[in-house]
């Protein structure tokens, strides 16, 4: 007899670890078992080492040599180990056998699932009845019914309900299905009560009344209606099994003659799970064949039962059913039903090989090795290089992307078929007779569905012909007295704690159409509410964050409609720290958009509203800046490789608005004056760059020829994009031309025209410095020679234009052109008149100051940034300076006359805080260089001033902004003093 | 007079607390004779929130699966000790994770704060951090024998990882022992 354990324990041994408990249950019992049968003379009736004969004849005289009481279970406990284990050898060996080559795995996986099913089941509840039959004494217990309602074939648990049909004498059924719980942990699977841990959570048994009550206010908790339908007698009485049917199951399918809602509860709870695990990410770490697919699959397969009335739980039946009844699906229902072989077989050998859990981890060397042996079990072989395991995670991934394919389409399918059967129709098709009566019967309907996940066909239903149903939704709101109104949308409050989603989505109607509908009394009251009851979460920033892992742009377009003060209150309560590392990046991009609409100007959305049109991912990426610049460069690269100046055209204009959210919201991120500069100027520049490229790749077909730009043509930015500065809200350009070819010259110009209409498209206003003058936006150096030469008495102006500019596209050999023929004699070599010109301007602009300029603008005030500029130039022309940065000129300057070295460095310091000042306002109040210091706490606050009053941040940024002009208008008068 | 003890484990569903619960379930019904019921909360609150999962251990028959008054409470994060604290009775214990839980909760029952998630990490895998939580638990639960909880862990992991496990329960038992 031992060598038939030692035997058995080494054919066990490439079980998991899980076995142990088997073998030590049957090496306790083994021998006391075999003598009792021997004794009663039934040892030959009994298989102890091989599989039985016959489960139920077998442990009854199992259970018939055992004494009395515990001992019984033990014998009994025994006999299944035994007959478990031997189970599990013997379809594994089956299994290895038929998966050799050549053979049809599909086929072989196929007959292993259903032969351990059945055997698994039978050995299961054979034992489960057993035991009832030794625990239950003489107490007196209540007619009952032990039902599975999952799939008998889990190892890990067995899902079951308990029946009763009162709760009279309950008590000592739960005494009796707590000892027969403990029994089934200790020799065989541990039982699951879900559904009365949802349903009765105080009992074991639940009784009909409590399943009636549970089935009106839970009607899409699709889990346990799942559960339900799946229900199977297992022992018992058969006439409360019935009735659990008749009175609560039957109401689930369309065609039992029940009130509809319920069937369609169930189909919104069990669709919105679907389509929500179809199309959540994987892990890195670990595959999760229930979560990945079994589940999506079993959803549909449940959703299609109701439809179609197929009473009978078993899945594979069923798909078989649904072959025959929608042959247009015949293909689908094929690879739903041969994924589902594929991930229970794999599930199924993971639990038995490897470990009882749900989780395949992957990210262990450890681990590998453990799938390597499930692979191999179920006949993955090792390929040269290539692992089994590796190719059975190939096949895995790509067996879920079919499933979710197919998903997909069948989830389509379930639409369609709601939105012509929904009870929402109902609310189009009648005509309310008194006010409220239609808001009513919506609320009604909505309270009813409120914990479902599906919800979209409602959506398109109330914005169906033009609106009508959500018009005369909120005509019926409009029309009740004030009091009746607020009743209404308190009522409506108790939706955000069960499915804040809905209500978000409700808000997000109802604010995008407020003003077409009249709903704007409306949408404030129920934004309000919704913002209370938020709030009461235990944490509102993790039930945002899974709002926003889920639904990224609801939450965008929901910040989108609110004011400036909900996106603060909205930002604060997200701000709290959300521990689930799951949940981590979610929230930390949350908190980036939320930033962004609160801190973001209209000018700064413009470009966040772009992006999020074209690529809603990078809402995932608001606050991974290099995700985001990696991103943009992915758009460049493929801009580059687009054959379509159309196609390139469009992609570059993508890449500079997310370039310039990115370093918008690096600014707003507290970066420096420098590195702003220094990055927008970078993507400025290629954008112009690849922009002159597209444009004269489509225009040299059009006129046969292109314009050779290396040679003949240059683009120079003027103005901010020249001293490399960020956030302008015009281009000024200058393009010169060294020819005299009047064809290229129109050429150049039509090149110049398609991009000032992309670069318009962006927002900003090209302008062409010169234009003016010549009528030309292409203007030659020789015609730009004649116009210096006449020697105009304004032309300081267009000197400064020049003498600032900044050479974007183009060769170096243009440039020094440029230099020898323009900027060298008509502005260094005439230094005097240009600086006497320019010192002139400075004193009549700052004579007018308080006639014209208002005090406040951060550009032309005195000591503004205009000064800044002038003061520059001046210095420029005095020292031969052509360099157009500004922080190389000072340097510059620092270096060939150090007598005004410190004051050239606290210049540059009060340039860089302005500059700053006005990128922040620019980027967080509105795009004008007259700073409304009333609405300046945002930029103080960005800008690091401190202070909790309202106005205190944005006073202590105009005492800021009034200290640096006037030190910036003394320090330019000390250095001109010098210089010029 | 009937023994009765009643283990709750709560925390993020990060960490695995359910198998922990399994595992100490298994170690009473299976290494040591005692009824044990457990009861364990799915739902949205296992999607992200406080999840929850209850043993009840009795030498007699148990009629309510869920516990009431319980006699020992782990906590792994500030929600689970604001959701479950009140549950505590006067004389049972709260263990509560040494980083993640900030106020401790009032009451009379004694609390004792446990890096879980820290020993965890020092191992080199927060997932562990139920290893740890099953240690400790082990260490201060009248309940549990310790030899019977390290069998029901061994036959609860995969192939392999068993040193592993092992080093987390230690940690975690150790942890508790030299606070009692």
């Amino acid at each position: 007899m031992p060598r038939r354990f030692d035997k058995l324990c080494e054919l066990a041994g490439e079980f998991s670890n899980y076995t142990s408990k088997y073998l030590q249950q049957i090496g306790a019992v083994v021998d006391e078992l075999t003598t009792r049968l021997e004794q009663a003379g039934l040892r030959d009736e009994v298989h102890l080492w091989q599989p039985a004969w016959n489960l139920e004849r077998e442990m009854d005289i199992v259970a018939h040599v055992a004494p009395e009481g515990h001992e019984r279970i033990r014998y009994l406990g025994c006999y299944y180990g035994l007959q478990y284990l031997r189970m599990n050898i013997q379809a594994i060996e089956a299994l290895r056998a038929g998966v050799v080559p050549g053979a049809s795995r599909e086929e072989v996986y196929r007959e292993f699932l259903t032969n351990i099913g059945a055997s698994y089941s039978q050995l299961v509840v054979t034992f489960m009845r057993k035991v009832l039959d030794a625990l239950v004494g003489p107490e007196e217990l209540p007619p009952f019914a032990i039902c599975g309602v999952g799939t008998l074939t889990d190892q890990d648990d067995i899902d079951i309900a308990v029946v009763v049909a009162d709760e009279e004498n309950r008590n000592a059924l739960n005494s009796v299905l707590g000892r027969l719980s403990s029994v089934m942990l200790r020799y065989a699977t541990r039982f699951h009560f879900y559904l009365s841990e949802n349903v009765s959570p105080e009992s074991f048994a639940t009784s009909l009344a409590e399943y009636h009550e549970y089935a009106d206010t839970h009607p899409g908790d699709y889990i346990v209606i799942s559960e339900l339908l799946n229900a199977e007698p297992l022992y018992g009485d058969r006439g409360l099994f019935d009735r659990l049917q008749k009175e609560i199951v039957e109401r689930y399918y369309a065609d039992s003659g029940a009130d509809k809602i319920y069937h369609e509860g169930f189909v919104r709870g069990a669709l919105g799970d679907a389509i929500s695990l179809a199309t959540r990410d994987f892990e890195n770490d670990r595959i999760v064949p229930k979560d990945d697919a079994i589940r999506v699959i079993k959803s549909l397969v449940h959703i299609k039962r109701t439809i179609h009335g197929l009473r009978e739980p078993n899945v594979w039946h069923n798909l078989k059913r649904l072959a025959d009844i929608e042959p247009w699906n015949a293909e689908k229902n094929d690879v739903l039903e041969t994924g589902l072989i594929f991930f229970e077989i794999l599930r199924y050998l993971y639990q038995l090989l490897v470990v009882q859990d749900e989780v395949i981890i992957l990210d262990t060397p450890v681990m590998a090795e453990n799938l390597a042996r499930v692979a191999a079990a179920i006949g993955y072989r090792e390929r040269g290089a290539v692992g089994p395991e590796e190719t059975l995670l190939v096949h895995y991934y790509d067996s879920v992307d079919k499933v979710r394919t197919v998903a997909d389409d069948l989830a389509r399918e379930v639409e369609e078929n709601l939105r012509t059967s929904s009870a929402f129709l109902n609310l189009v098709s009648t005509s309310p007779q008194l006010p409220g009566q239609l808001l009513s019967a919506t609320l009604k309907l909505i309270r009813f569905l409120v914990k479902v996940a599906f919800w979209d066909d409602v959506f398109e239903l109330l914005v169906a012909s033009d609106k009508k149903l959500l018009r005369a939704l909120v005509t019926d709101f409009n029309s009740l007295p004030p009091d009746s109104r607020e009743r209404r949308v308190n009522e409506l409050v108790g939706l955000v704690k069960r499915n804040a989603e809905l209500f978000m989505k409700l808000l997000v109607l109802l604010g995008e159409n407020r003003d077409e509908v009249d709903a704007r009394e409306l949408f404030d009251a129920m934004n309000a509410a919704f913002l209370r009851e938020f709030e009461t979460f235990y944490n509102p920033a993790r039930e945002a964050a899974h709002l926003f892992a889920k639904q990224p742009v609801l939450l965008n377009r929901y910040l989108s409609e609110v004011d400036h003060e909900t996106a603060k209150r909205f930002m604060e309560l997200v701000s709290r720290e959300v521990a689930i590392p799951s949940l981590k990046p979610a929230a930390a991009s949350l908190r980036g958009l939320c930033k962004l609409r609160y801190y973001g100007s209209a000018y700064l959305r413009r470009y966040l509203q772009a992006v999020l049109k074209k690529y809603p991912d990078c809402l995932y990426l608001l606050d991974d800046l290099d995700a985001l610049a990696e991103k943009s460069q992915g758009i460049l690269a493929e801009a580059a490789i687009v054959p379509s100046p159309a196609g390139k055209k469009e992609l570059l204009g993508d890449y500079y608005d997310l370039e310039l959210l990115r370093i918008g919201l690096m600014t707003l991120n507290g970066a420096t004056i420098e590195e702003t500069n220094a990055r927008y100027t970078e993507f400025s520049d290629d954008y112009l760059n690849f922009l002159f490229d597209a444009c004269r790749e489509e225009l040299a077909e059009e006129y046969g020829r292109w314009v050779t730009s290396f040679d003949v043509m240059a683009i120079y930015a003027a103005g901010g994009h020249a001293r490399e500065w960020a956030f302008n809200d015009d281009y000024d350009l200058i393009v010169l031309i060294d020819s005299e070819d009047e064809k290229l010259q129109e050429l150049g110009g039509a090149v110049i025209s398609a991009m000032s209409a992309e670069i318009c498209k962006r927002g900003m206003m090209p302008h062409y410095r010169f234009l003016e003058h010549f009528g030309s936006y292409v203007i030659p150096l020789s015609q730009l020679e004649k116009f210096f030469r006449r020697e105009n008495e304004t032309d300081f102006i267009e000197k400064s234009q020049l003498l600032e500019s900044r050479l974007v596209v183009g060769t170096s050999t243009f440039e020094e052109d440029t230099h020898e023929r323009i900027i060298k004699p008509f502005v260094f070599n005439r230094a005097d008149k240009y600086i006497a010109d320019m010192k002139n301007e400075m004193a009549s602009r700052q004579g007018a100051v308080g006639d014209v300029f208002l005090p406040n603008n951060v550009k032309e005030c005195v000591g503004g940034l205009r000064d800044i500029v002038m003061a520059i130039l001046i210095c420029k022309a005095r020292f031969g300076i052509r360099d157009p940065l500004t922080s190389h000129i000072l340097e510059g300057i620092g270096r060939v006359y150090p007598q005004a070295g410190l004051e050239l460095r606290s210049l540059y310091n009060s340039m860089c805080f302005l500059k700053n000042l006005r990128d922040v306002y620019r980027l967080a109040v509105c795009l004008d260089d007259n700073l409304d210091f009333e609405h300046a706490d945002i930029v103080g606050e960005v800008l690091g001033f401190e202070g909790d009053a309202p106005g205190e941040k944005g006073r202590q940024v105009k005492e800021a902004f009034e200290r640096t002009t006037a030190k910036v208008a003394a320090e330019i008068k000390s250095v001109l003093a010098k210089v010029a | 007079m009937a023994f009765y003890y009643q283990i709750r484990l709560s925390g993020g569903a990060e960490i695995d607390l359910h198998l922990a619960s399994k595992i100490l379930a298994e170690a009473l019904a299976v290494y040591e004779d005692k009824n044990v019921v457990q009861h364990i909360s799915y739902g949205p609150e296992a999607r992200g929130a406080a999840v929850r999962t209850d043993l009840v251990v009795s030498d007699q028959e148990i009629y309510r699966p869920k516990a009431q008054e319980v006699d020992l409470l782990v906590a792994l994060s500030q929600e689970a000790v604001d959701r479950y604290a009140g549950d505590v009775n006067d004389q049972g214990y709260l263990l509560v994770d040494g980083t993640s839980v900030r106020r401790s909760p009032e009451g009379r029952f004694r609390v004792y704060k446990v890096p879980f998630l820290d020993g965890a990490r020092e191992l080199g895998d927060v997932r562990l951090a139920n290893i740890v939580v099953l240690g400790s638990v082990t260490a201060l639960s009248p309940a549990h024998n310790r030899r019977a909880v390290e069998d029901a862990l061994l036959a609860r992991v995969p192939p392999g990882t068993e040193e592993i496990h092992r080093a987390a329960f230690e940690l975690g038992f150790n942890k508790m022992k030299e606070m009692l």
